[in-house]
């Protein structure tokens, strides 16, 4: 008799027999989603009801921020996220493939009547609905509830959609990963092992060799070597992506998750169902296995040794035995016996092999990587800058082009110094960005660390600060709002004082109103002047401006405030008016002629833990010591073109009577240095919170 | 119907199986006989189309068994070591064969556990291994495969059932035109139900064909000389075995009855019958010609 029950096929069986995946995902993804996400809903129903539906900008910002990107990826943590939602991907794989685990189990499903690769395709319909599903459900539940609630304003779906798209995406990347393990390795243990090795030691192995290959790899520019890399890692850019919503870090993703569900596709068809049980599918496995094992344990090794130690040899060292280590280790799991089993040496041997020899190469940078540096008649031009900051500086004359060519060859020469000392870096804050521009069209690029000992080349930066001043006057934004701010915090001072000195009242502005137009007009021509020693003069106010771009018609603020200098004298004329001498004066030391304040030429020692402690300090005698003491340390303005000359002097600011108040308790011991540490200092009350609006 | 040609095998270095012909037809019960490790399961998994030929063919009606779905829909193997869902009942598994086999019949399902006493709603995984073995074969004639694949399916089954069983099997065989392999090392109960028999040795299978050729190409003969017979003699008539007392010789013998006797005529002995040799000791004397546990 033929059984004519229509209804009974296959996947419904599959599906069937694996409902409790359903059920499990579903309870994980409610619980992290719409759950947590309803209690953003609610509270941002609140706020609507309680003020009409009327919120400001300010507000409305905060919540479209709120509900569409952190209404659960905020308090969960994002790399948590990620490997939850891998991690349950991976683990519906090992359920969907788990009759691989056993003998009996996998040749049931090898008789059964369905080629490998349909069956292949069935369980991944299964997991498809089984476990994105409800994921993707749970993911939909929320916006359907911020639309409910009336909220639907504050919310960028499109941002969202990316974000849910992400966690899907990693959620199959898992799965694929699940797959070709369960496909490979025989076991559950191995699999899952396995699937860790997979999923992520790529990116471990390159942090490792990275670090290995020392200080000049981080250069490359955008972001160093690690993050350049780190983008073919799915793992990284998946996680990644959630801080940053690029696209191009969905690519990754999307090709790794397509490339290993290929593999186990592949890998389950050739899946022999006599091996289950065994660590590996297939014995012609073990050499690559091995081998990848030795990268892994010997640059895990070789690395942390070597980033503790700092030696050179020690990275060999630590390189062999952990290879050696990761080999013995691999075998014995591999061939699931306690004893080693070394009759499989030869991969193994040439991957150690192979690393040292790549570890020789990197270290000895062939290429000659570090120490390029373009030709000054090959370059058009050499633009630097900070990174992440405006101001970039373009360098185009011959004179500018060897300046910009001298500074970088400092710059690198103090990185170059500083591997000596920390040979095994794993980065280096990309501060300082030079491109250099060559005729033919091409661009070098280099990032380096911030420079330290810029006074070695001070004929280059006498010129680049030249090109800066000229280059800012050029691009002044033409926006019809100007506004200032007092820019002496580091000389704190008592708002009273201030006002007794200038009468000028922080809460009721100022009392000059300066024209944007003039005031740019000004400014242009003080930047125009500009030298090296202007811009190490203590910042007296700040400038920016603001307003509707009459080019665009759209509402912009100027990318950088500016810093205004004593010999800055047509702004200063401007704002100030017959208040700018005194304000000069007060900034380069007249603060101290205050019969409220006491000010210390303090002097700093480094200890040997990398802190520094004060040594020695000398009380002010009189206000022309003090104007002596402000003119040989640094205001803390643009690092590029300031350093301190004496980075262990500092002045210091103290009240009077609070010093009085220390010593009558016994908290202040002039004797004692460290007691006057311990002491506040006068807080700067001229900060940006009181900025003084001019027309 | 189900043709095996120069199939081999290898687990890694190791080869299993060499270059197995052989060819079933309908309505036949064939016995797979072989020491242990001769790769009768490896042979029958590969006709199962679980376990992939590295070379040669396996074929059901001309069509490759191996991932072919509708030839293993007609093929049912039952292992030696029965394999079932995890947790499943009986009932569970007749859903699961519902849903995979077309031509699975619940119906006969409950009729064979009513008549074998099975519970169709106990978790499998409880019962007895005896009882298990009997659920797998009741599961395997519930789906009416066209080739049956037993592999030492009957040993651990209480001697009612091993009838009973071997009753249903043959009934089906015959009414259905069903193929029916039997391994195992139960050689009365083979020479019993099959009419067709193999030898399978290291991989190699010795010989094949019709029970009563097979065992009849081997005879075993008694004579007694006017006087005792000189070994050379004997040997010049390629003996598998010898016996001798005094006078008395018995010889088994590879050949037809009728040439065997004539050679032996030749020594003008005093008497000489023949007498039948048992599935068994064919087998027995076979391996031991291919100098196994000599």
């Amino acid at each position: 008799m033929r059984n004519k029950d229509m209804k009974a096929s296959p996947f419904r069986w599959m599906l069937k027999r694996n409902l409790f995946l359903l059920v499990a995902v579903f309870l994980i993804a409610f619980a992290v989603f719409p759950m947590q996400g309803m209690m953003r809903v609610l509270s941002a129903a609140r706020e609507m009801e309680t003020r009409d539906g009327q919120l400001s900008v300010v507000t409305r910002q905060y919540y479209m921020k709120e509900l569409t990107l952190d209404f659960v990826y905020s308090p969960l943590n994002l790399e948590t996220l990620c490997a939850l939602f891998g991690t349950v991907g991976f683990g519906a794989a090992l359920v969907l493939f788990r009759h691989l685990f056993s003998r009996k189990q996998a040749m049931l499903a090898a008789g059964l009547p369905i080629t490998r690769g349909r069956d292949f395709l069935l369980r991944t319909g299964v997991y498809l609905l089984m476990v994105q599903l409800p994921l993707a459900f749970c993911l939909a539940i929320y916006p359907a509830a911020v639309r409910a609630y009336g909220l639907w304003s504050l919310f960028d779906p499109a941002v969202y959609a990316m974000r849910a798209g992400s966690t899907l995406l990693i959620n199959l990347y898992g799965y694929a990963v699940g797959a070709l393990s369960a496909a490979l390795f025989s076991t559950v243990w191995s699999a899952t092992l396995s699937g860790a090795v997979l999923a992520v030691s790529g990116e471990a192995v390159m942090y490792g060799w990275i670090a290995m290959a020392g200080w000049y790899l981080h250069t490359m520019y955008p972001s160093g070597t690690i993050r350049n890399a780190a983008r073919f890692f799915p793992a990284y850019t998946q996680y990644k992506n959630f801080y940053l919503p690029e696209r191009v870090c969905i690519l990754p993703g999307v090709l790794a998750a397509a490339l290993f569900g290929v593999l186990a596709f592949l890998a389950y068809r050739r899946a022999l169902p006599e091996r289950a049980g065994h660590a590996l599918n297939h014995r012609s496995l073990e050499p690559a296995v091995l081998a990848w094992a030795v990268v892994l344990g010997g640059t895990a090794c070789a690395a942390v040794m070597a980033l503790y130690q700092g030696q050179e040899a020690v990275l060999y060292i630590g390189l062999a035995f952990g290879a050696l280590l990761a080999w013995i280790l691999a075998g014995m799991l591999v061939n699931q016996r306690i004893r080693p089993d070394f009759r499989s040496w030869k991969a193994p041997a040439a991957a150690a092999a192979a690393m040292v020899c790549a570890l020789l190469l990197l270290r000895a940078d062939p290429a000659g990587y570090e120490t390029y540096a373009p030709a000054a008649e090959n370059l058009a031009a050499v633009r630097i800058r900070r990174d992440f900051g405006p101001g970039e500086i373009r360098l185009e004359s011959p004179e500018e082009i060897e300046a910009g060519l001298a500074w970088m060859a400092q710059i690198r020469k103090e990185g170059q110094e500083s591997r000596r000392e920390a040979p095994f870096r794993t980065g280096v804050y990309p501060d300082a960005l030079v491109f250099c521009e060559g005729k033919d069209g091409s661009t070098v690029t280099r990032q380096y660390g911030y420079p330290e000992d810029q006074a070695a080349v001070l004929p280059a930066l006498r010129v680049i600060a030249k090109t800066r001043g000229r280059q800012m006057s050029e691009t002044l934004p033409e926006l019809p709002r100007a506004s200032w701010y007092p820019a002496l915090s580091s000389f704190g001072i008592y708002g009273e004082e201030f006002r007794e000195a200038f009468g000028f009242s922080l809460e009721t502005g100022g009392s000059r109103a300066v024209n944007a137009k003039e005031l740019r007009e000004a400014l242009r021509k003080d930047l125009q002047a500009r030298t090296l020693e202007t811009l190490q003069e203590p910042t007296l106010i700040r400038i920016s401006f603001e307003g509707v771009n009459p080019e665009n018609g759209i509402y912009e603020y100027s990318e950088e405030d500016f810093a205004i200098k004593p010999d800055d004298r047509n702004t200063l004329a401007l704002i100030l008016g017959a208040d700018a001498d005194k304000w000069i004066d007060y900034a380069q030391g007249g603060f101290a002629a205050s019969d409220r304040v006491a000010v210390f030429l303090c002097e700093y020692e480094e200890t040997g833990e990398g802190e520094t402690r004060l040594k020695d300090w000398r009380r002010a005698e009189s206000t022309d010591e003090v104007r002596d003491w402000m003119s040989r340390v640094s205001s803390g303005a643009e690092r590029m073109f300031q350093w301190p000359e004496n980075p262990e002097l500092r002045v210091q600011v103290y009240a009077l009577d609070e010093l009085r108040d220390s010593m009558e308790d016994g908290s202040f011991d002039p004797e004692d240095p460290e007691t006057l540490a311990r002491l506040p200092e006068i807080e700067g009350v001229w900060s940006r919170d009181y900025q003084v609006m001019l027309k | 119907m189900l043709r095996i040609t120069e199939a081999g095998k290898s687990f890694g270095s190791r080869e299993v199986l060499h270059d197995i012909g052989l060819q079933l037809e309908e309505g036949h019960i064939f016995g797979l006989l072989g020491t242990n490790g001769a790769g009768k399961s490896t042979l029958m998994r590969m006709a199962a189309g679980i376990l992939r030929a590295d070379r040669g063919e396996i074929c059901l009606d001309d069509r490759p068994v191996w991932e072919n779905p509708e030839t293993k829909a007609q093929i049912c193997y039952l292992s030696d070591d029965p394999a079932f869902l995890n947790a499943a009942t009986i009932r569970e598994m007749g859903a699961f064969q519902r849903a995979w086999y077309p031509t699975h019949d619940g119906k006969r399902l409950s009729e064979l556990c009513e008549r074998f006493n099975l519970p169709m709603d106990e978790r499998i995984s409880s019962l007895s291994k005896g009882t298990q073995k009997r659920v797998q074969v009741c599961l395997a004639l519930a789906r009416r495969p066209r080739v049956l694949l037993c592999d030492e399916t009957f040993d651990g089954l209480d001697p009612v059932m091993r009838e009973a069983f071997r009753r249903t099997i043959s009934e089906e065989t015959w009414d259905r035109g069903m193929v029916t392999v039997l391994a195992g090392h139960s050689l009365q109960e083979m020479e019993d139900i099959c009419d067709q028999v193999g030898f399978l040795h290291e991989g190699r299978l010795l010989t094949a064909g019709d029970m009563d050729t097979v065992v009849s190409g081997m005879i075993r003969v008694q004579f007694a000389g006017r006087e005792e017979i000189p070994g050379e003699k004997l040997a010049e008539l390629h003996p598998l075995r010898v016996q001798r007392q005094g006078r008395l010789c018995v010889l088994t013998v590879r050949g037809e009855r009728e040439s065997v006797l004539k050679s032996v005529q030749a020594l003008e002995p005093e008497f000489c019958e023949t007498l039948p040799l048992s599935l068994e000791e064919v087998f027995i004397l076979e391996m031991e010609e291919q100098g196994y546990a000599k």
